[in-house]
């Protein structure tokens, strides 16, 4: 159903061009991807799209979406995406964020609370503890790095090599070695920030997330007020594309409580 | 033709695991190196370089590498200041200091000319980015390499050419009071070198700041090759480089006869490639130290080694010229060959490859000094 309705455009915003996919109407929702799939439209847009106007653009620097020369760090994501929102005109937004996207959409909401109707962090980066490490994803060989982002690797397609994804998967690595090399994938600062967040939170985490641990889950949950955990099984860092569907239910019955109603 | 010992100072004792490991380099445990054996080994080394003055080498080369057995100086002044007053006539070529990894670049130019004064005008001083590795090691972002490199050097040259105090206000290094004492006794300043392993944007900078480059670890179609890009890219900046502009860096082994040489360096060579250099390609090329078109040049050169360091053989090496192995007269002749061919004025050779013993670099040194250096002198006069 959602699927027909899907649109895709090259925008122009912040002075960059922008990889937007878009679809459904409603309550306008922003999703923002992980590092490894800018430009993917699966069974959770599909769902999500049915109830609410989703909004998918590739970050600056992955997908079709332009590196521009002053994106160096992940507070620069935040503010390309409040000016992407003005460019929308869109006031107020519900913000799924999935590992750096999670990482960015927790930063959105402490910056500007204001602008965030609810907020779902799934396997977000941004937080920091020595006691919860996290794999390194640069140094990590090509071929172990799916069992860091899977419960079963062996259950999802292996995608074909080609010219064109090896130059994008390229191009998305070195923009998170601009943002997340060191501090790696996180914030120092971030944790104290957090308590400004008063949208309802929902943080999601894969209980085999040998990315990001599931530790950070309830460190997420103690730093923001109004916020719960959802741990889904059997289901590594990759939430999107391991569980798309359970991902789907958990996070449309979320957006569909009322606000205020599960405090 | 000049003629350069150059050092890594490797630590030849690994551990039995060693070759199950996917790098010698930033996470090899530090409990492998043992200080005991390491006092014999640096003694050893400065030995050997010391002693290339005596032998005739117009200099002694020192570098930088971090967290790595492939070579065990993280501080290359600290060992040309060791070699500083050991010689008197040498040139000490420090080649180099890794710029991208400095938050203070002052402090190479503060070091650089401390060496310079001391040495009374005998320091070379080489800068390089460093491998892909070291950004794993220092958690320096591969992405500014370029750049900080860039901006690290031209604050570095205004320190020596520029009257003090200045202010500098770059991209990343931002100071109000720069003002460096001493100065070095070079004028304008010494010698740069830089070595490298041939990036288009490389040669191009150093031909057009008429520096001289070096290429490293290649095999000597692909040095034709970017010596001739070098040369090309000088024209194109406005004048015709002299061949002391260009430099061969290569691991040397001489012994009486070819057979004898390949059988004695087989094993040192291997273990400088397939044991010192194995890296993967993600510790190689860090996301961001390439550009994405470099990158995506690099992949897919035509003439790049398909075998990565780690898994090239003995007879890829000397087939490939990675390597210079065999009689002196093998030797002399190959040399003079390629310094036909390509038009080169400096050898930087290894002569302690690897794991090779004191006495059997010490003895390669020798040979090559007084069988092989004389002979392709002659025959080549220096361009200056």
């Amino acid at each position: 159903m959602a699927r027909t309705d899907r649109r895709e455009a090259l925008l122009e915003v912040s002075g960059i061009k922008v990889q937007l996919l878009e679809g459904g109407a409603g309550p306008p929702v922003l999703y923002l991807h992980g590092a490894g799939s800018p430009g993917l439209w699966n069974d959770w847009h599909d769902a999500i799209s049915a109830e609410h106007r989703l909004i998918v653009p590739s970050h600056p620097g992955f997908g079709d979406s332009d590196r521009p020369d002053w994106l160096l760090g992940i507070d620069d994501m935040v503010f390309f995406y409040l000016e992407f929102l003005d460019y929308l005109k869109i006031d107020r937004v519900s913000l799924v964020g999935l590992s750096v996207g999670g990482w960015i959409a927790a930063e959105l909401a402490a910056i500007e609370p204001r602008r965030v109707e609810k907020l779902v962090l799934a396997g977000a980066a941004g937080l920091f503890s020595p006691e919860l490490p996290m794999a390194d994803m640069f140094f990590t060989a090509p071929a172990d790095l799916r069992p860091l982002l899977y419960h079963d690797p062996s259950a999802i397609p292996v995608p074909e090599m080609t010219p064109e994804l090896m130059r994008r998967q390229y191009k998305g690595q070195v923009t998170m070695a601009r943002i997340a090399w060191n501090p790696y994938l996180h914030n120092p600062k971030l944790a104290r920030r957090l308590s400004r967040i008063d949208a309802p939170t929902l943080i999601v985490w894969g209980d085999s997330d040998r990315l990001i641990p599931p530790g950070y889950a309830e460190l997420y949950r103690s730093h923001i007020k109004n916020s719960r955990v959802r741990i889904i099984e059997r289901c590594g860092h990759n939430i999107l594309v391991e569980r798309p569907k359970e991902f789907a239910s958990v996070v449309a019955g979320f957006l569909q409580e009322k606000r205020g109603g599960d405090r | 033709m000049k003629f350069y010992l150059f050092h890594l100072m490797p630590y030849p004792h690994l551990n039995p695991d060693y070759d199950n490991r996917p790098t010698g380099w930033i996470n090899y445990p530090n409990e492998n190196y043992d200080p005991q054996k390491g006092i014999r080994i640096y003694n050893e080394y400065l030995d050997q370089m010391e002693y290339a003055e005596e032998l005739g080498f117009e200099g002694i080369c020192v570098n930088e590498h971090h967290q790595t057995t492939y070579g065990t100086m993280p501080a290359p002044n600290i060992m040309a200041a060791a070699l500083a007053r050991r010689t008197s006539r040498v040139q000490i070529c420090i080649l180099g200091n890794i710029l991208s990894l400095h938050q203070f670049p002052q402090r190479v130019a503060e070091e650089v000319a401390m060496l310079d004064v001391i040495t009374g005008g005998r320091i070379v001083s080489g800068f390089v980015r460093g491998v892909g590795a070291e950004y794993y090691s220092m958690a320096a972002n591969p992405t500014e390499s370029r750049d900080r490199f860039y901006e690290a050097h031209d604050l570095i040259m205004r320190c020596w050419t520029e009257p003090g105090p200045f202010e500098c206000y770059g991209k990343y290094y931002r100071f109000r009071y720069v003002n460096p004492w001493p100065r070095p006794v070079q004028q304008p300043h010494p010698p740069i070198w830089i070595p490298s392993t041939g990036s288009t944007e490389t040669i191009d900078w150093t031909a057009r700041l008429r520096y001289t480059f070096l290429m490293i670890y290649a095999p000597i179609k692909v040095v034709s090759g970017f010596f001739d890009e070098f040369r090309k890219r000088a024209l194109a900046h406005g004048y015709t480089s002299s061949p002391d502009q260009l430099g061969w860096s290569v691991p040397i082994y001489v012994a009486e006869t070819d057979a004898r040489a390949h059988t004695e360096a087989r094993e040192h060579m291997l273990w400088l490639f397939n044991k010192g250099l194995k890296n993967p390609l993600q510790v190689s090329i860090p996301p961001g130290y390439l550009t994405d078109e470099s990158w995506w040049r690099t992949m897919n050169r035509p003439d790049r080694t398909t075998k990565f360091f780690g898994n090239l053989s003995y007879e890829d090496l000397v087939e490939m010229g990675y390597v210079l192995v065999g009689s002196p007269d093998t030797v002399a002749r190959t040399l003079m060959e390629r310094q036909k061919s390509l038009n080169f004025g400096r050898v930087i050779g290894l002569f302690q490859v690897g794991d090779m013993p004191h006495k059997r670099a010490v003895a390669n040194m020798e040979l090559f000094a007084r069988e092989v250096m004389p002979r392709v002198k002659d025959a080549v006069p220096s361009a200056v």
